[in-house]
């Protein structure tokens, strides 16, 4: 079993009297996909910036394919694609004149750069546009393209800091898809930061962070399915707010609410359904449908979010 | 200094070149060297005749090029910063100051081809076709004195626009410190001249080795800060992190 591409031991980063990367502990397997799922201001960015080396961590460790964070950055750059937030494209350059700068930079002969461009730009059909000014170009092409560079030497490592966060939603699962399939082809560890569970969903491992601390991690099914609570949506007529309190005075229900004419209730397990059912009935609500729903990893997302919020202390 | 740090600097230095000449900039540089070059065959016409020309010419012909290498060397940092394409370029396996150096080769050489510009076509037509009653205006020996003095001071002013953009996060305050160097510089050794012309002891024949002294002067001091320059190259600092 090859050893871990990413290890961090008690990473931390603090800016003034703020920890944004706090105590982190990771470890991504060689060759998987890990996406470290968290909002705004959690501190994804940051430790994108602490792995490779952009800002020195203030306590803790990391290593990246066993070369130290502070000690080896270069050796790490040297061996990592990045697309950072922004695509970082130079805007009056063309898409060709874009990736010929980071293969030379990456010092590939000019015959494989050459064909590693064709290649690229062909895999992602944006050949034919290859001499347009990249400025021109949609966000959505932007990104293409800046993952394009990030893999045109051909790196160990991906590292990609919310690709697809100024993208609508076409283009996200689009781009999504794309990097999927070219991080498999191209076989490398990718290390993705996102906001959208639904992104996370598709890495074969995901921590969440949030407020500069991984707060859960694991596969994103058994994230979803262990740790989520399960969403019942009761159709029907006569919830009244008694009622409402009724089913949420219940031990094994966590919340209910009332959201268009529907009864939402989230419970701890499935067998609180048919007992909530059985006390609606009983009470005189008249009840037509019942749908159970799990939202995975989404649904435990947002509950670390809300319950963390709800934790916040009041300045 | 390591080959390859001068070869990932001309890579850098290239790709600056390359978008100051995309489609969109060609024609606003265009216009700018047209404007120098004019302003070198109609020195020798407006200026010929006066007493204090051939100083004249040398401050205008010099004030350009080290004002736009100031505002080109603070834009390479902080534009690219503003556009957030320097985080990518810092997150490449290029050194710290591979990337700081090939801005500083990138914009000398643009700063000494506008010098060039603004120097060489009046000293060329007056050398084949002299201006008449510019006689006392002799050009070859101002050119090779500018020259001299002049083109070390494009490297100057790169340098410690560089240190500018490298120290002080805002681009705006940056620009208006790096403007302001140039502006006292050229004042400052425009003063020196005039004092320098108006001693006694002054002759012609001294104007040689006085321009020679300065320029080995401002030579030594651009090594010092290059060295400097490479020795804060920071990742943190360039991102202005923090």
């Amino acid at each position: 079993m090859p050893p871990p591409a990413i290890v961090t031991e008690q990473l931390t980063r603090i800016f003034g009297a703020h920890a944004a990367v706090d105590h982190v502990d990771l470890c991504v397997p060689t060759g998987a996909v890990y996406g470290v799922l968290g909002p705004m201001g959690a501190g994804k960015s940051t430790l994108v910036r602490l792995l490779l080396g952009l800002v020195p961590p203030t306590s803790g460790a990391a290593w990246m394919m066993g070369y130290n964070v502070r000690t080896n950055a270069d050796s790490i750059r040297a061996r990592t694609g990045v697309v950072l937030q922004s695509p970082g494209l130079y805007e009056n350059l063309s898409a060709v004149e874009n990736l010929d700068l980071y293969a030379r930079i990456w010092h590939l002969p000019a015959a494989e750069r050459a064909a590693r461009i064709r290649e690229l730009l062909q895999h992602v059909d944006l050949w034919e546009k290859r001499n347009e000014r990249v400025g021109d170009w949609s966000t959505g092409m932007k990104h293409k393209l800046a993952i394009l560079r990030a893999l045109v030497h051909r790196p160990a490592l991906l590292i990609l800091d919310e690709p697809t966060a100024s993208l609508d939603a076409a283009d996200q699962e689009i781009l999504s898809d794309d990097l999927t399939i070219l991080a498999h082809q191209e076989g490398v560890t990718v290390l993705v930061t996102t906001r959208d569970p639904k992104e996370a969903a598709l890495c074969d491992e995901v921590a969440i962070m949030h407020r500069g601390r991984i707060v859960m991690r694991g596969a994103p099914q058994s994230l979803g399915g262990e740790n989520a609570p399960n969403r019942v949506l009761i159709t029907g007529r006569g919830f009244t707010q008694e009622l409402l309190g009724l089913v949420n005075s219940r031990q094994d229900v966590r919340r209910a609410q009332i959201e268009q004419n529907r009864l939402v209730v989230e419970v701890a397990t499935e067998k609180t359904c048919a007992a909530i059912i059985n006390l609606l009935v009983e009470s005189g609500a008249d009840v037509t449908s019942v749908i159970k729903c799990n939202d995975g990893l989404e649904t435990t997302y947002r509950a670390i979010l809300e319950k963390n919020h709800a934790t916040e202390p009041v300045v | 200094m390591q080959p390859s740090l001068l070869f990932d600097s001309w890579i850098i230095a290239v790709k600056e070149w390359r978008e100051w000449s995309a489609l969109r900039a060609r024609l606003s540089w265009g216009a700018l060297a047209a404007l120098i070059f004019v302003w070198s065959l109609a020195a020798p016409h407006l200026l010929g005749e006066l007493e204090a020309g051939p100083l004249i010419v040398g401050i205008l012909s010099a004030s350009l090029p080290l004002a736009l290498s100031g505002v080109m060397i603070i834009d390479s940092f902080a534009g690219e910063r503003e556009r957030q394409t320097l985080e990518t370029l810092l997150a490449s396996r290029l050194p710290d100051q591979a990337i700081l150096l090939g801005k500083v080769i990138a914009v000398t050489l643009a700063g000494l081809a506008l010098l060039l510009v603004g120097l060489l076509p009046g000293t060329i037509q007056n050398v084949f076709a002299p201006v008449a009653g510019s006689e006392g205006f002799d050009l070859g020996r101002l050119t090779f004195g500018l020259l001299v003095a002049c083109a070390p001071c494009i490297p100057l002013t790169v340098i410690v626009g560089a240190l500018i953009a490298l120290y002080i996060p805002s681009a705006r305050l940056a620009l208006l410190m790096t403007i302001a160097f140039v502006g006292s510089f050229v004042l400052a050794t425009s003063g020196l001249a005039v004092w320098w012309v108006a001693q006694p002891f002054y002759t012609v024949e001294q104007v040689a080795p006085l321009l020679s002294g300065f320029g080995l002067a401002v030579l030594i001091c651009d090594a010092l800060l290059l060295f400097w320059l490479l020795l804060s190259a920071h990742r943190e600092r360039l991102l202005a992190i923090g």
